[in-house]
């Protein structure tokens, strides 16, 4: 049940997150964590690890991709701007920051529901 | 309690958006994190994919015919298009496409609006600038074009075209510097051109030794002074040929009513920024009957500071009665050097000295009246006002007097006030191009008489000017608009408080020096002196010794060349110096005391064929040396602390060397004895086997290293340059790759039936970090290989080399 509600939120994060994305502001990846914990009815721990998937999984996967197509041309700069080992450091960095922005947002929103509920 | 829980995460992920979203988090210089690191908006967006360039349509508004525009493999743009205007409207959108940023901080760091972007981190720059009037020129330069409607058309077609190319972009499309340091890129105007034409006026003409030269002559006294750098190299092999003829009159120069040389307090703090120097150039051009083909060739080599963007562009430009192929730069229309179906040309600086300082009197303690011929005169003030990120603008008084802006003033009284005198402040308003036009009408020249009637009006940066047509003529014209002197003139700060001390006027600019079809066959430059003692006007600078004579004399030495021969020359490491300083030092070292270390250099030494090869080690104890001699011999011009002064030139000291070893100067004040060339020689030795011993005694530590040579990006960013290059070089050698700066286009054109172009620039045709043409041919420059440049007689002329094609309709 915990897996399977963590699972869904995954996955909205991912879809919607990618949706958003293009169109708002980096920000809208909270939004969507806390939004989808919401309406999930997410418990608040596997909301925690969902979002964070999910949010690894849109920014880490949208920048991987770009990045495979640059065969790693700038991460592999701004590594070096950043004082970063290994490109990989920076793509690290980018999945992380969505994760944190989704687990967080998606905690919130499934706090919220049980607080209000 | 489920409340509490609800409103801790809240904060914990309020906090998290606050912190991912503050500008300068913490203090520290960086961008807005989230931002920057979303994959949607931030710098993943201008990671470019391999397919990124797409043929196609672009939907914009601003030329009057449909425009094509080809891009070949490197990316170089071939614009097709129905008039001048709309070529330079697509040269525009096409810089801003490729180039955006750099043209935005070109503007700002000359413009000084640095500060505006960075904050109070850029206000020094900001102060600077526009206390040197650097806006007050280009505002100027704006107006004369105003006046002169082809250069205005054009001017305000290529804003047009950058501005059409801003008004499309969305923030996650903006250059990645823009989203580093967290701005917007502005639109372009007139003035940010003419902030561009000043920009190189500040780098190539923008250099005075006035004040360090009138330290100097306190120190040492006039006849010292006179013995130490004499301004005349009697070994020199100037630009134009001695012998030619000077067929016009001179203009008569009244005789100077007072010369004074103002030795007052100069301030210490005040240094001037000055351009790097060895920023030189090699051009030459030979005649059919030189070369192994039996047509003319042309070969360009401008050596500037080599940055990420590079400085130049490559395109061709191609409408009705224009069709030329070569470099630009982003931030102006058209091409500065290149060729066409008939004509070839090529610019290197000239070095003359065409700014100087005045000791202003003041009247007031308020210091807005100055003494003018015993009158006081008031100063015009034009507020300068300096937007500064996060604070409040800063706005800067700067006083203009009849000599130019008070450059630097001293509130405390207790340093002389300088004023600055430099002909890129002038204006000439008389309708005319004196910069755009020349360009454009070298692009279109068929003949020497077009060439001829080009640069007659081009007034600064002065230029040489090489040039070479298919029917057979070659000529190179020093051009530009040179001040009258009187001799020793402007050498060393003048007396402010008299007009008597100003220029008397300017050198026509038919009277330039100049030659047409030598009988040696060729014309060549290096930045060395214009002409022998027989021109017949004074002038003064800051000239090459070495590159020219050594180019000279080997064009001199036989003829039959081919292009590859052009490309070795191009690239040779061989410096005149190393072959007139080795045997000289080399015969006066006293080698009876050498320890084993101080022998294996000596032996390398003598061994070394004087090429700055990147992998040898005979360059480290030959610089070192020679800093050591002149350090030891011309102790009497010591430089005390924050106070520049001038040493006497590498030439100067060889030939004392060579000719006086007997001579006081080189007895070092400082010690007992009375050294003569010899002993200082010998001491300089171990002194510098001294100071290098640790890289003499490591086998992986040769020249390169020494040397250092890296291609940093325009900010300094790291990751953002080129690292370190294994590669040779040597600033007195025609391959004058410096640390920092070095051979920025290297082009070889034959002028035969069809036109045979190679060139290449270390760097790429894209400015963005994240593009493989950012960088691309780098590798190849440093190889000292070229690429054969494709210059198409129509969009549909070479199909091969199409990488797409854009149409503006």
């Amino acid at each position: 049940m915990m897996i399977r509600s963590l699972l869904w939120l995954s996955a909205t994060v991912l879809v919607a997150g990618l949706i958003l994305g293009f169109v708002l502001p980096w920000w809208i990846l909270a939004l969507v964590g806390a939004a989808g914990a919401w309406l999930l009815k997410t418990p608040p721990s596997a909301a925690w690890i969902g979002g964070f998937v999910g949010g690894a999984l849109v920014w880490g996967g949208l920048a991987f991709w770009i990045d495979n197509g640059n065969s790693g041309i700038l991460s592999g700069r701004i590594a070096g701007l950043a004082g970063a080992e290994s490109r990989y450091a920076i793509l690290l960095a980018t999945a992380v920051f969505g994760a944190l922005l989704a687990s967080f947002g998606a905690l919130t929103g499934s706090l919220a529901r049980r607080a209000i509920a | 309690m489920k409340i509490l829980k609800f409103l801790s995460a809240l904060v914990i992920t309020g906090a998290l958006l606050f912190v991912l979203g503050m500008e300068k988090p913490f203090g520290v210089q960086l961008p807005p994190i989230g931002g920057f690191f979303s994959p949607f908006s931030g710098f993943w967006q201008n990671a470019e994919s391999a397919g990124a360039y797409k043929s196609g349509a672009l939907n914009i508004e601003g030329t009057t015919a449909p425009v094509k525009v080809i891009f070949d493999r490197r990316m170089v743009p071939h614009i097709f298009a129905q008039s001048a205007e709309d070529a330079v409207f697509a040269q525009g959108y096409i810089h801003a496409r490729f180039r955006l940023w750099q043209m935005d901080i070109s503007a700002r760091a000359t413009g000084g609006t640095v500060a505006e972007v960075v904050g109070e981190s850029g206000l020094n720059n900001d102060k600077e600038q526009r206390r040197k009037g650097m806006v007050f020129a280009a505002e100027k330069t704006v107006k004369n074009w105003q006046n002169a409607p082809f250069e205005w058309g054009l001017i305000q077609a290529y804003t047009n075209g950058v501005n059409a190319y801003i008004d499309q972009l969305s923030p996650k499309d903006y250059p990645l510097e823009f989203k580093l340091l967290n701005y917007r890129p502005e639109h372009w105007t007139p003035l940010k051109s003419a902030l561009f034409f000043k920009k190189m006026s500040e780098t190539l003409c923008g250099r005075s030794d006035d004040i360090a030269a009138t330290r100097a002559l306190r120190k040492v006294g006039k006849p010292l002074y006179d013995f130490l750098f004499p301004e005349y190299n009697p070994q020199q092999s100037p630009v134009i040929p001695i012998g030619t003829p000077w067929d016009f009159t001179p203009v008569e120069i009244p005789p100077a009513p007072e010369n004074k040389v103002m030795i007052g307090n100069l301030s210490p703090d005040f240094n001037p920024a000055q351009p790097l120097p060895f920023m030189g150039s090699n051009n030459w051009a030979l005649s059919g009957a030189k070369t192994a083909s039996g047509y003319p060739v042309l070969c360009s080599d401008p050596h500037l500071q080599l940055t990420l963007p590079s400085v130049w562009f490559e395109v061709q430009l191609n409408a009705p009665g224009l069709n030329a192929y070569g470099v630009s730069f982003p931030s102006l229309p058209g091409i500065l050097i290149g060729f066409n179906d008939h004509v070839a040309w090529a610019e290197t600086n000239v070095e003359q000295d065409v700014l100087d300082w005045y000791a202003i009197t003041w009247v007031n303690e308020e210091k807005t009246k100055y003494l003018l011929d015993n009158k006081p005169v008031n100063v015009e003030i034009r507020e300068e006002t300096i937007l500064v990120r996060g604070q409040e603008p800063v706005v800067e008084k700067v006083k203009y007097t009849v000599w130019g802006p008070v450059v630097t003033e001293f509130p405390d009284n207790s340093h002389t006030d300088l004023a600055m005198r430099w002909v890129a402040h002038d204006a000439q308003n008389d309708g005319v191009s004196h910069d755009i036009g020349t360009f454009f009408n070298l692009m279109r020249a068929t003949n020497y008489e077009d060439y001829s009637k080009a640069l007659s009006t081009y007034d600064n940066p002065a230029q040489n000017f090489a040039f070479a047509a298919r029917d057979g003529d070659i000529a190179l014209k020093v051009n530009g608009r040179f001040p009258l002197r009187r001799p020793g003139q402007g050498k060393f700060v003048q007396d402010g408080s008299i007009s008597g001390s100003a220029w008397p006027g300017f050198i026509p600019m038919d009277q330039v020096p100049q030659v047409k079809n030598p009988e040696r066959g060729f014309v060549a430059s290096s930045n060395q002196r214009s002409t022998g003692l027989d021109y017949p006007y004074y002038y003064f600078g800051y000239f090459d010794d070495y590159r020219g004579r050594y180019i000279n004399r080997t064009l001199s030495s036989r003829s039959g060349f081919t292009l590859e021969d052009m490309a070795a020359l191009q690239n040779d490491d061989y410096s005149l110096k190393a072959e007139e300083g080795v045997p000289l030092l080399v015969s006066l070292l006293d080698n009876s005391k050498l320890s084993p270390g101080e022998q294996s250099m000596l032996d390398t030494l003598k061994a070394w064929d004087f090429r700055f090869t990147a992998d040898i080690k005979a360059p480290l104890i030959f610089e070192e040396w020679m800093r050591q001699v002149a350090l030891l011999a011309f102790d009497e011009v010591e430089e005390t602390a924050g106070e520049p002064i001038i040493l006497p030139e590498t030439w100067r000291m060889i030939d004392l060397l060579a000719h006086q070893p007997q001579d006081t100067i080189f007895d070092n004040r400082s010690t007992p004895e009375t050294e003569d060339a010899g002993m200082i020689v010998s001491k300089a030795f171990h002194q510098a086997a001294a100071t290098i011993s640790d890289h003499w005694a490591d086998p992986a530590y040769t020249w390169k290293d020494a040397k250092g040579t890296e291609i940093r990006h325009l900010a300094r960013l790291p990751g953002m340059g080129s690292g370190l290059m294994p590669i040779g070089g040597y600033r007195d050698a025609p391959n004058a790759l410096s640390r920092t700066a070095g051979p920025s286009w290297r082009m070889i054109v034959e002028l035969g039936p069809q036109v045979k172009a190679r060139g290449i620039y270390p760097g790429g045709q894209s400015g963005n970090p994240g593009s493989r043409y950012y960088d691309n041919m780098i590798g190849e420059w440093s190889k000292g290989k070229y690429q054969d440049l494709i210059f198409m007689k129509s969009p549909d002329d070479d199909p091969q080399s199409v990488l797409f094609t854009l149409e503006i309709n």
